[in-house]
């Protein structure tokens, strides 16, 4: 009852012309049930048309301290909301993957086979050009340059560090899953597909691996607007102690 | 914004109104969402940032809500500081001076605000189109919102009816007295609504001590409500608030004595 009022309420205010004493016969009216309550809410609403939705010219500097400690109170409701937000999407994907996964494998009860899980990434430019995609067209497509592709395709970049954002578009390009991209992420680097070495000693792999960030603003390929997109994009927290890179 | 060289579009919006019709933002809200998100990210920061909405460059607040559910969506923290911050500096004195306007203590008003941006956040984070009303028309939702939270707030204090206390007949009752609105409130001056004048307005509305008289007296003298009967099939103030018209008559003779004492004093402040 309470919720129902409240969308009433909500639309009346939405209405047009808004609450007024013509406004609130139609709807009383058509909400008698309301009516006390729609009655009570065009009261108030006419009141703060006349007082409050006027700012006086006195009161605008006398209030100006007033209103920034409101401001930081409701940042810090805000800043509450989205990170409680984003857990709830974490914990939800959690659930869903261990789901699905679960799903994959267990038992049938008809002793149908479980379907299988989705098949490793061989190579980012690789599958990609399995499924008709050039590497050029992959990056634009990933929003990413040559150069950065080819780092992340050989895992030279440390996954930790890869803006959730980035996996998203990877795998969008692919067609496969953010799942599927971060897996290969955290496999170890490898040399590039197809290339031959000439030296006296066998040839090493970096022992660390880039930051992406650091990888962005080192790549010269990219144009300034691209760089700046990349660099604006949030940094995956990694949770304490975890040994992640 | 250019994301990777992709153009974002404004997603849709998924709510309908109680009739059945989807919600659908002003095209004045569409226009301009579609030009800040073919900006690049600095570009739509920037814009997002200037809180003062009479700037040409200023983001309707409308805009500002989709920007901050796109922030929310995409886990980015800064984005989503960035436009909810200018929404608050914006809003947050109107809201303040609502409250007070309805009677709130100035040390409660701090929390009731508090209410709002919580029924605000929770809706522009939520995932079930809770905040497609604030990309329609951002005042009204807010303002009704400002009512709801306001309407929770009496009800726990369980104000005292004082009714009582103004029950005595000083006059004639359930008839019009016969004051005109310009009487009333400016000795004969005619009440045109220029923004100054509201100004005045609202500053002599403030004079009014008790938050129910000055209401009485809005509804009557500015929104030309009829005083009685009690039991109508069509709003009156004594319906309004539940008490008998007499008890409304007094209530605006008590606002028109505090109105006196303003013009009295704002007559020798100026002499």
């Amino acid at each position: 009852m309470k919720q129902q009022l409240e969308e009433v309420l909500e639309a009346y205010a939405a209405s047009a012309p808004g609450p007024s004493r013509t406004a609130l016969t139609e709807w009383t009216t058509r909400y008698p049930e309301f009516a006390r309550e729609l009655t009570a809410f065009t009261g108030r609403w006419q009141l703060l048309a006349w007082t409050a939705d006027v700012e006086l010219a006195t009161e605008v500097d006398a209030r100006v301290g007033e209103d920034e400690q409101l401001v930081l109170r409701g940042m810090s409701t805000a800043q509450a909301a989205f990170y409680g937000a984003i857990a709830r999407h974490q914990a939800a994907a959690v659930r869903e993957k261990s789901a699905s996964a679960w799903d994959a494998v267990r038992p049938r009860p008809d002793g149908a086979v479980p379907k299988p899980v989705e098949a490793p990434i061989t190579g980012l430019i690789r599958d990609a050009q399995h499924g008709g995609l050039a590497p050029d067209a992959f990056a634009e497509r990933a929003g990413l340059s040559h150069v950065l592709l080819r780092k992340l395709d050989r895992r030279l970049i440390a996954p930790a560090s890869i803006p959730v954002r980035v996996l998203a578009d990877l795998a969008d390009a692919l067609g496969r899953s953010v799942s599927a991209v971060q897996a290969y992420m955290h496999r170890p680097p490898t040399f590039a597909a197809g290339v031959q070495h000439r030296a006296n000693q066998a040839p090493a792999l970096p022992t660390t691996r880039d930051d992406f960030f650091a990888a962005v603003r080192q790549d010269l390929s990219l144009d300034a607007t691209r760089r700046d997109a990349l660099l604006a994009l949030p940094r995956p927290e990694v949770p304490a102690g975890t040994g992640q890179e | 914004m250019v994301s990777g060289g992709k153009r974002m579009l404004a997603s849709p919006l998924t709510r309908s109104t109680r009739a059945g019709v989807p919600y659908r933002r002003p095209p004045a809200v569409e226009a301009q969402l579609l030009d800040v998100l073919a900006t690049s990210e600095a570009e739509s920061a920037r814009r997002a940032g200037i809180a003062d909405r009479s700037s040409p460059e200023a983001l309707r607040d409308e805009c500002l809500v989709h920007l901050a559910r796109l922030a929310v969506r995409d886990g980015d923290a800064e984005r989503f500081t960035l436009a909810t911050g200018t929404l608050l500096r914006r809003c947050v004195g109107r809201m303040r001076r609502r409250f007070r306007s309805l009677g709130v203590a100035p040390d409660e008003v701090g929390d009731l605000c508090q209410a709002v941006v919580q029924q605000l956040m929770a809706a522009i984070v939520a995932e079930d189109g809770g905040a497609d009303g604030y990309e329609v028309c951002f005042g009204r939702v807010l303002k009704c919102r400002v009512l709801n939270v306001f309407d929770a707030y009496e009800r726990r204090q369980q104000r005292v009816d004082a009714c009582d206390r103004l029950s005595d007949p000083l006059g004639d009752d359930e008839t019009d007295d016969g004051t005109t609105r310009e009487e009333t409130l400016g000795g004969g001056e005619d009440v045109a609504l220029s923004a100054e004048r509201r100004m005045v307005i609202a500053e002599a509305l403030g004079a009014i001590v008790d938050e129910r008289h000055r209401e009485a007296f809005v509804l009557r003298h500015l929104e030309d409500w009829p005083i009685g009967p009690r039991d109508a099939t069509r709003p009156t103030i004594s319906g309004r608030f539940d008490v008998e018209p007499r008890t409304i008559t007094n209530w605006l003779k008590a606002a028109e004595r505090d109105l006196a004492e303003w013009r009295a004093a704002r007559g020798s402040a100026h002499a």
